[in-house]
């Protein structure tokens, strides 16, 4: 067997191996039909599809970049909405052990309603344009980054915060120097989190009443019968989530070059 | 910060009742707000509804036994899908766990599934397995796999290579090692995918139930709203909210009850 020399080789050069086997795999058995080559078309397909999506658009002409661009503005609108509004919002409420007991029940709440269950309500009340979809992705990451941020302050270690006051800090300076710095790297996974939720709400709400936007394209190229657009579209929306998610670590690293995160 | 801020009702009464009276105050908070913005006409009436006129609905929805009809349906649907995801992701994630080579191989896909939404694949998955149930039932099989699996080889890599020796060394029989050693000590951590996994495919059942709706508390809301009555659909939404809570709780218990009754401080393992 060939995996059993790959034992000792390292985990990234065993990765590389992994997926080049797997595309050969993918390739050999959609080449052969062993795999329908509509089901599943091969890699070497997909590859032009992606090309031709970059360079021709599917459809009407809508390139893989203006798709990119609906639905990354969509995203980047509705998650700025959310955060602005819940970063400082979560703050008041970890901070205050009041307004913790008044709006815990209800951020457990908000947070327990599906998203997607709301896009009706939505599109009832701001119509099928872009509103209704930037409101539902600032909805859905809403009550996730309130929720990270609440907890995030609430558990601040009261070891550091005993420190700070045997020293004789004011509470605003334990707030400004101990509080919100301990609180950084919790916040930012709830940013993380709340991004990811942002996508997941969006490639669905795209499939209602839009032809741009990933998760159009996708939508309309099934009813074209075009999987392979429908996975290169797939695939875009993996990258672009990966991506910011990425773009959102280096800002964390820049604003606490002191804190390592753990994965 | 409670020493510092904030009044410490919790010498005067039992904690229960203190978090009775915020939940009915938050519960009030609500209701004021929601009536106002019905009084204000934020959006014309028929939009949006007022309390009572939702309780009605549901009070109907309800007698009616449609209510119940749906959420069989979609709890039946959930369960089955959730099932399947969690039994190939704990066995995979064993694998993954225990056979370094298994990992290599699987880590890439499981790595790419994990960046794409889940609903990213109605599409596909229509394309795959067509409009009835088998595509709503991979979607959220799908869902449940990707966090379980991750969770199962993060619990098993991480267990202590001592319990194995001294498991091997006492002569453990394989199958035994398996259930005993293995599972037991990844346990906590496969406690957390599985609440995790549960989470998010009840957060996608909806979505997974627009595919063509034909049943269940998805096809309720669609339905509700080609017919104009928001009332069902805000009742629709509510209601999978404290479905949602109810079954994380249930779940909760069972993993504490069956799954993790010999672990200590498993109860903070889980939350």
């Amino acid at each position: 067997m060939a995996m059993r020399s790959s034992k000792g080789l390292s985990i990234a050069s065993g990765s590389v191996i992994a997926v080049a086997a797997w595309l050969l795999l993918w390739e050999t058995a959609s080449r052969l039909e062993l795999l329908d080559p509509f089901l599943a078309p091969p890699p070497s397909v997909l590859f032009t599809t992606a090309w031709e999506l970059v360079t021709e658009g599917f459809p009407d002409g809508i390139t893989m970049q203006g798709h990119v661009v609906a639905t990354l503005g969509r995203v980047l609108i509705g998650f700025g909405v959310a955060a602005a509004l819940a970063i400082p919002l979560g703050i008041a409420v970890g901070y205050m052990p009041t307004l913790e007991l008044l709006f815990g029940s209800i951020i457990t709440f908000g947070r327990s309603i599906a998203a997607i269950s709301v896009l009706p309500l939505f599109v009832a009340w701001f119509g099928i344009g872009e509103m209704s979809k930037i409101l539902l992705i600032a909805f859905a990451a809403f009550w996730i980054i309130i929720t990270y941020t609440a907890s995030s302050v609430k558990f601040v270690d009261p070891m550091l915060l005993r420190a700070a006051r045997s020293m004789d800090a004011g509470e605003g300076t334990i707030f400004r120097s101990v509080v919100l710095p301990a609180a950084l790297p919790r916040i930012f996974t709830g940013l993380k989190v709340g991004l990811s939720v942002a996508f997941l709400v969006i490639a669905a709400a795209e499939m209602v009443a839009t032809v741009k936007g990933l998760g159009a394209l996708i939508q309309e190229a099934r009813t074209s019968f075009r999987t392979d657009i429908t996975m290169v579209g797939m695939l875009a929306i993996g990258v672009i989530g990966y991506l910011t998610s990425k773009l959102l670590d280096v800002l964390a690293g820049r604003l606490m070059p002191w804190h390592r995160p753990s994965e | 910060m409670a020493q510092t801020i904030g009044i410490n009702m919790s010498i005067r009464f039992p904690p229960f009742v203190q978090r009775l009276f915020f939940l009915a105050a938050a519960a009030a908070l609500i209701l004021a707000l929601w009536s106002a913005m019905v009084a204000i006409r934020f959006v014309p009436e028929n939009l949006l509804p007022g309390p009572a006129a939702v309780m009605q609905a549901g009070w109907q929805e309800a007698v009616s036994g449609r209510l119940l009809v749906s959420t069989e349906i979609s709890m039946l649907r959930l369960c089955s899908g959730f099932a399947i995801g969690a039994a190939i992701g704990v066995v995979l994630g064993i694998l993954m766990g225990l056979a370094p080579v298994v990992r290599m191989a699987l880590a890439p896909i499981v790595e790419l599934l994990r960046t794409i939404p889940p609903l990213a694949w109605i599409p596909l998955a229509i394309i795959w397995f067509g409009i009835g149930e088998a595509s709503k039932l991979f979607l959220i099989a799908l869902t449940a796999f990707i966090p379980i699996v991750i969770a199962t080889d993060r619990g098993v890599k991480q267990i202590d290579p001592v319990l194995m020796r001294a498991a091997r060394s006492l002569d453990v029989p394989s199958h035994r090692m398996m259930t005993g050693v293995v599972l037991k000590a990844a346990m906590p951590d496969i406690a957390t995918g599985l609440r995790l996994g549960w989470t998010l495919s009840f957060a996608i059942l909806v979505g997974a139930e627009m595919i063509a709706a034909d049943a269940g508390i998805g096809h309720m809301l669609m339905r509700a709203m080609n017919v104009g009555r928001f009332d069902i659909v805000i009742l629709g939404i509510l209601f999978l909210g404290v479905l949602s809570i109810a079954t994380d709780a249930i779940l909760t218990f069972l993993i504490a009850r069956f799954l993790l009754h010999w672990h200590m401080g498993s109860d903070k393992e889980v939350q």
